[in-house]
């Protein structure tokens, strides 16, 4: 009797332990579950300065230097679009064959082709040298290691994406270590010729941001390369006035698995929202970014220079600040205009129209940077016209549209009826950067009730889906 | 965290009830009509203005709205179109009309009236997206007499869906503010959604009156005839109408007990920030003409505006409330102070005009009121120098307002109530502080800051309004430099931390001083003695008188007893000191009270099991003698070195002393104090029950006369365990188990006490 009973008495000790801790534990508030995949890599840096005693003769000199201890680096770099200019074969809605698609030969809304205009346009190509076609893309000392990899802020890329003559190229190479936002921000805050003039939420300000500007990069201290995760120099991430489709795309999701929305009603939208939409109430926050682009303006004498109004060279420009995004839909993928297609000047070429619609499951709403621009095109034949800009015959060296687009529809291979005129286009841009602290997202009322920022007829809805319901 | 869709619905049921019609849009639905003027004439013809009786008459029945409309009973004289189309008017040029003289399809911009017509008489309301600011005819408005901005300014209310951070005003922490004015108009549920008319059938679900199986009965009216009868004694719909207060506080602790005694917007509503009056002194007449207005948290320097003052907003009062369900609830509130004449005659206010007739003449002051009141001798008046705070003072403008016409004028006081419903947060805004209420000084007896000036010879009734029970006195503060009203001690609520029954404290304290009188006193002899008589022991022998069951649940119920009357100081003199904090202390004693239980039974059933129960079971037959036996023992012989009169043994290990002692602990104390913390624990579960045997506010007390008694019966204890062979002797047994005892073959020797 007396054993099992002290038995039953050491079994409610251990039982009111036990429980004494599971109380403890289980009382206690649980974490915020948050960017749950986001594991901070930890970066060793190498100070490089002790490596390069000597002045080098050119930039190919410093590569060459480079790749004695990264060997495999040049080829690494050679495979991708970075340095081809052209993606991996895609096929493309509305054309028959795939075909591999990049900057190298597609034509946009802003400088409208790099093909006749290598030179200035590869200011901001990651190599060497490429001053007009052919150009031989299989030589490794031309790529430019230290565009993305130096940290003296001095190194300045010019024509051909060679150094600016003056470049201290020693000084430059012993700073070397791995990319910091400056050194994406050279060029993608500042393609197009100018910071803002193609992405909105792409600017200078995201160097040294503040929480408001963008949560991750400002709160968090997080680098592009932390998203853009980088493999044998193949950066993640998609841009879709050059790319089709999200292969190799990175996303909210990726870090935040489960959004911590508390509340189920958002929980809701997510079926039909991208946590862009929300979560990136406007963009050019602090830095205005170009919306409307007149290239018919262009070549008149008598206006003044303005970068932000009016450049003889380039026309008449809009650009604006802390704007609220358009909304569509988006399903990943867009549709592409290819040098050539047929046009109809009289409705507004969609350069890259996103896909997907109310109907369309996988699509959601996303929030767009819509850049609008009156650009050359042929009467005759109905087609965009890529026009050379830069050097000898270029629009931007004689003012004539005419000798430009000659030279441009010949470089690029199309017909040219000689008659031109000026065609409404639009460029979009999803916007994922400039996020902002969460008490800074839509709410409830910034999209349903009377006169919101949604355009519920435009998407497809009978109105507003608080009232008439979502998509079913 | 999967939506849990039944308590959803109501919400998304409000939701719905949003005004399909965007404002400022035709309405699809409504019919042409033609606009009459008051003599039943088309206005474009007559050019007279139009007549809503006439206009909207035509089809509804407006003498029916008019005797049930608590807009036509209150004085506003709102009429339809006040409220139903936008802008407040009707239009009145050619062009909105058609050949046949009827209102063109895009120019009947009627609808259920939006927020922004409530807030043209009812206080702040601000839906678009500049920065809130107060507008101009905020700080204009008569208040006392006009009832525009009442809302705002009765209580600092503002509707708004917008953050405060995103505001225009000048905020204390406003970077830290990042949430609405109001959740609901975040959430687009506008004014309507919660104040509708009673007999519209869309609104049966919402009515928290209507019985379940009514909601769908056929014989509520139809639409048809709603639209030619509607009600327009608007409903007040509570919190309850939509939420599921017991659904969603899972995580409150005692959650019953707080949803019963705390209105939803007392955790709701943690503070507001809008311009809330705190005084309003009719007696006197501003430069700009109009009564003088003191608010709270907010001190505009002269000419500043409210805008740009800096405001640090208040934290509203808690008083107990009846509620529409009949329960008396904790509800924030904001008491306003007002001054003002009456004729004594007729008792009614005198008007604003009249007032300032008095002071004021078309030019500025009246000279003879600046040089009664101009205390500086600069020929103006300061906002400090505006105050009728002698007799001679109050007796100049007395003599003119009965110059004026006004019969025997005097000052009254009062004290407004006004209910605080509106400016609702949620989420982690919501105040989650225990202490605010569970502390000595906490939110329940805060002095509440009356005016900072009164009129001479005036005094204040307690406040009035709101169903509100307050008892108090009003009393000048001069730390605060104002006039508060001190309140009684609450004694309807017994909230723990913060209600205690001082007589019963102070008992507990005499007997606590008492014990320990008696031990010192006891103690002290017992030293002294020690030293002229030695204590005489029998020859002893070690015996194992403690089993390891018996050691183990004594300590048990040792640690349970020391950890719940420490826990139990805590939570009683909650804000004295803290050492878990409130809800830990709670949740600690509360676990131990389970061991303590769990120990108590088992153990209960361990003695009746092996027959150990006998041990504390007196014997019969010599009792009173072996009780005046031991007794002598305590109060003479062991002064004296005697030795202990009941022998100790395996058989009998308690003397009857102790014996009686602990079937008293064991049958009376210890079941009453668990009877009693039980209906503490089980208020918040089987509420109907704790009050049929009279609420925490006895129970409670007799929990904490128990815990007293034990915490005496403690000290007692731990100080009659010293009185054995040694002074650890007793201590040590009831560690290992031994103990020395006299030789069983000399009785009446020994005894032992612990």
């Amino acid at each position: 009797m007396g054993i099992q009973l002290k038995q039953a008495w050491i079994a409610v000790v251990v039982g009111v332990g036990v429980a004494a801790g599971v109380y403890v534990v289980s009382s206690r508030a649980p974490a915020l579950a948050g960017a749950a995949e986001f594991d901070r890599p930890v970066r060793v840096h190498l100070d490089h300065a002790a490596y390069f005693a000597a002045p080098f003769a050119s930039p190919q000199a410093v590569t060459r230097a480079c790749l004695k201890c990264h060997p495999q680096a040049a080829a690494d770099m050679m495979r991708t679009a970075h340095w081809q200019w052209l993606g991996q074969e895609v096929s493309i809605p509305g054309h028959a064959k795939p075909q591999r698609i990049g900057k190298k030969n597609l034509l946009n809304n802003f400088c409208l082709t790099t093909v006749g205009n290598r030179a200035s346009c590869t200011k901001c190509h990651v190599g060497y040298g490429w001053v007009a076609d052919p150009y031989d893309f299989s030589r490794g000392e031309n790529v430019d290691c230290l565009v993305c990899h130096e940290r003296t802020g001095a190194y300045v890329k010019g024509e051909g994406g060679l150094p600016v003559n003056g470049t201290d190229l020693r000084a430059t190479a012993r700073s070397v270590g791995f990319p910091k936002r400056e050194n994406c921000s050279v060029c993608h805050s500042y393609g197009g010729g100018g910071q803002g003039v193609k992405h909105g939420d792409l600017d200078s300000s995201l160097e040294n941001p503040t929480r408001d500007d963008d949560v991750h990069m400002g709160q968090y201290g997080l680098l592009c390369i932390d998203c853009h995760r980088t493999k044998r120099h193949e950066i993640a991430g998609r841009a879709f006035s050059v790319s089709v489709n999200s292969d190799g795309a990175i996303g909210c999701r990726d870090c935040h698995k489960a959004p911590p929305h508390r509340d189920p009603r958002i929980e809701r939208h997510l079926a039909a929202v991208a946590c862009q939409t929300c979560h990136i109430p406007t963009y050019a926050r602090k830095l205005p970014t170009k919306t409307f682009w007149d290239w018919s303006k262009g070549g008149d004498e008598t206006r003044s220079d303005d970068p932000h109004k009016y450049l003889k060279i380039k026309g008449e420009f809009v650009y604006d600040h802390d704007i609220v995004p358009e909304y569509g839909w988006f399903d990943g993928t867009v549709e592409r205009y290819m040098v050539g297609d047929p046009m109809d000047p009289a409705v507004v070429t969609d350069i890259n129209r996103p896909r997907g619609s109310l109907r369309d499951a996988k699509a959601q709403i996303w929030p767009f940077k819509v850049h609008r621009a009156l650009q050359p095109y042929d009467r005759k034949l109905r087609t965009l016209l890529p026009p050379v800009l830069s050097g000898e015959g270029g629009f931007w060296h004689d003012f004539d549209w005419d000798k430009a687009l000659r030279l441009g529809a010949a470089a690029s291979g199309v017909a040219f009826s000689g008659e031109f005129g000026f065609a409404k286009t639009a460029m979009y841009w999803p916007l994922s950067h400039m996020v902002t602290p969460k008490e800074k997202a839509l709410t409830c009322n910034d999209c349903h009730g009377n006169q919101t920022r949604m355009d519920w007829k435009a998407l497809g809805y009978d109105g507003d889906p608080l009232v008439v319901g979502g998509r079913r | 965290m999967k939506p849990h869709l039944p308590a959803l619905l109501p919400i998304l049921a409000c939701l719905l009830a949003v005004p399909v019609l965007a404002e400022g849009a035709a309405n699809p639905m409504h019919p042409p009509f033609a606009v009459f003027d008051s003599g039943g004439l088309p206005i474009l013809a007559s050019g007279a203005a139009p007549s809503s009786d006439r206009t909207c008459g035509a089809c509804h029945d407006t003498a029916y709205i008019d005797r049930h409309s608590s807009h036509a009973q209150d004085g506003s004289n709102a009429g339809c179109v006040d409220c139903h189309f936008e802008g407040g008017r009707l239009p009145d040029t050619a062009e909105s009309f058609d050949a046949q003289g009827l209102l063109r399809r895009d120019a009947i911009r009627i609808s259920t009236p939006t927020d922004a017509h409530c807030g043209r008489c009812h206080g702040v309301v601000h839906s678009d997206a500049t920065p809130l600011a107060l507008p101009a005819a905020f700080t204009e408005t008569q208040a006392g007499n006009a009832r525009t901005f009442a809302l705002t300014l009765h209580t600092g209310e503002v509707l708004s869906p917008q953050n405060l951070s995103d505001s225009f005003l000048n905020l204390q922490g406003k970077g830290t503010l990042s949430f609405p004015w109001d959740v609901h108009s975040r959430r687009l549920v506008g004014c309507t959604a919660c104040h509708f008319a009673p007999n519209n059938p869309a609104k049966a679900a919402l009515q928290h009156t209507a019985i379940d199986f009514l909601v769908r009965d056929p014989r509520r009216i139809a639409t048809s005839e709603f639209l030619h009868r509607p009600d327009h004694r608007l409903v007040a719909a509570g919190c309850r109408s939509c939420h599921d207060a017991t659904a969603i506080h899972a995580f409150l602790p005692y959650r019953q007990r707080h949803l019963d005694t705390l209105a939803c917007q007392s955790c709701h509503v943690p503070q507001l920030m809008g311009p809330a009056a705190r005084s309003i002194d009719a007696t006197v007449v501003t430069a700009d003409g109009r009564a003088r207005i003191d608010y709270r948290g907010v001190e505009p320097m002269p000419g500043e505006s409210l805008n740009s003052a800096f405001s640090k907003g208040y934290v509203p009062f808690l008083a107990l409330q009846r509620d529409r369900d009949g329960q008396a609830r904790l509800a924030p509130f904001n008491f306003v102070t007002r001054w003002y004449w009456v004729s004594a005659m007729t008792g009614e206010e005198v008007a604003a005009d009249v007032v300032k007739a008095a002071w004021r003449d078309d030019s500025g002051y009246r000279p003879d009121v600046v040089t009664a009141l101009d205390g500086d001798r600069d020929g103006s008046l300061s906002n400090a120098e505006l105050r009728l705070d002698s007799e001679a003072k109050v007796e100049l403008i007395r003599s003119r307002l009965a110059s004026l016409g006004v019969e025997h004028p005097e000052i009254r006081g009062a004290i407004d109530a006004f209910p605080i419903q509106h400016g609702i947060v949620a989420g982690t805004w919501v105040r989650r502080d225990c202490d605010d209420c569970h502390a000595e000084n906490s939110r329940l007896n805060a002095d509440i800051r009356l005016a900072a000036v009164a009129p001479f010879g005036a005094n204040l009734p307690p406040p009035t309004g709101g169903g509100l029970r307050l008892e108090g006195a009003v009393v000048w503060d001069a730390s605060a430099r104002s006039w508060v009203l001190r309140r009684d001690a609450s004694t309807s609520l017994y909230v723990f931390g913060h209600s205690r029954l001082a007589w019963m404290d102070r008992m507990g304290w005499l007997a606590l001083a008492a014990v320990l009188v008696g031990i010192a006193v006891h103690g002290g002899l017992r030293i002294r003695a020690s030293r002229r008589h030695r204590p005489v022991h029998a020859p002893g022998k070690r015996i194992y008188l403690y089993s390891g069951v018996e050691r183990l649940w004594h300590w048990l119920m040792a640690t349970s007893v020391l950890v719940l009357v420490g826990t139990g100081f805590e939570v009683h003199f909650h804000g004295h000191f803290g050492l878990l904090g409130l809800p830990v202390a709670i949740q600690v004693h509360n676990f131990f009270a389970g061991v303590l239980l769990v120990n108590a039974f088992l153990s209960l059933f361990y003695h009746l099991a092996s027959q150990a129960i006998r041990q504390f079971l007196p014997r019969t037959d010599n009792l009173a003698g072996e009780l005046r036996a031991q007794a002598t023992y305590y109060l003479r012989g062991i002064f004296l070195g005697q030795p202990h009169p009941t022998p100790k043994s395996r058989e009998r290990k308690l003397n009857p002393l102790q014996q009686l002692t602990y079937l008293a602990l064991l049958n009376v104390l210890f079941p009453f104090q668990v009877l009693s913390g039980v209906l503490i624990w089980g208020a918040s579960r089987w509420p109907d029950f704790a009050t049929s045997i009279g609420g925490l506010t006895l129970i409670g007390p007799l929990h904490n006369l128990g815990s007293w008694l034990f915490l005496s019966f403690l000290l007692l204890h731990l100080y009659l365990t010293t009185t054995g062979r040694t002074v650890f002797s007793n201590v040590a047994a009831m560690i290992d188990g031994w103990e020395e005892v006299d030789v069983v073959d000399a009785p009446a020797k020994d005894g032992t006490h612990g």
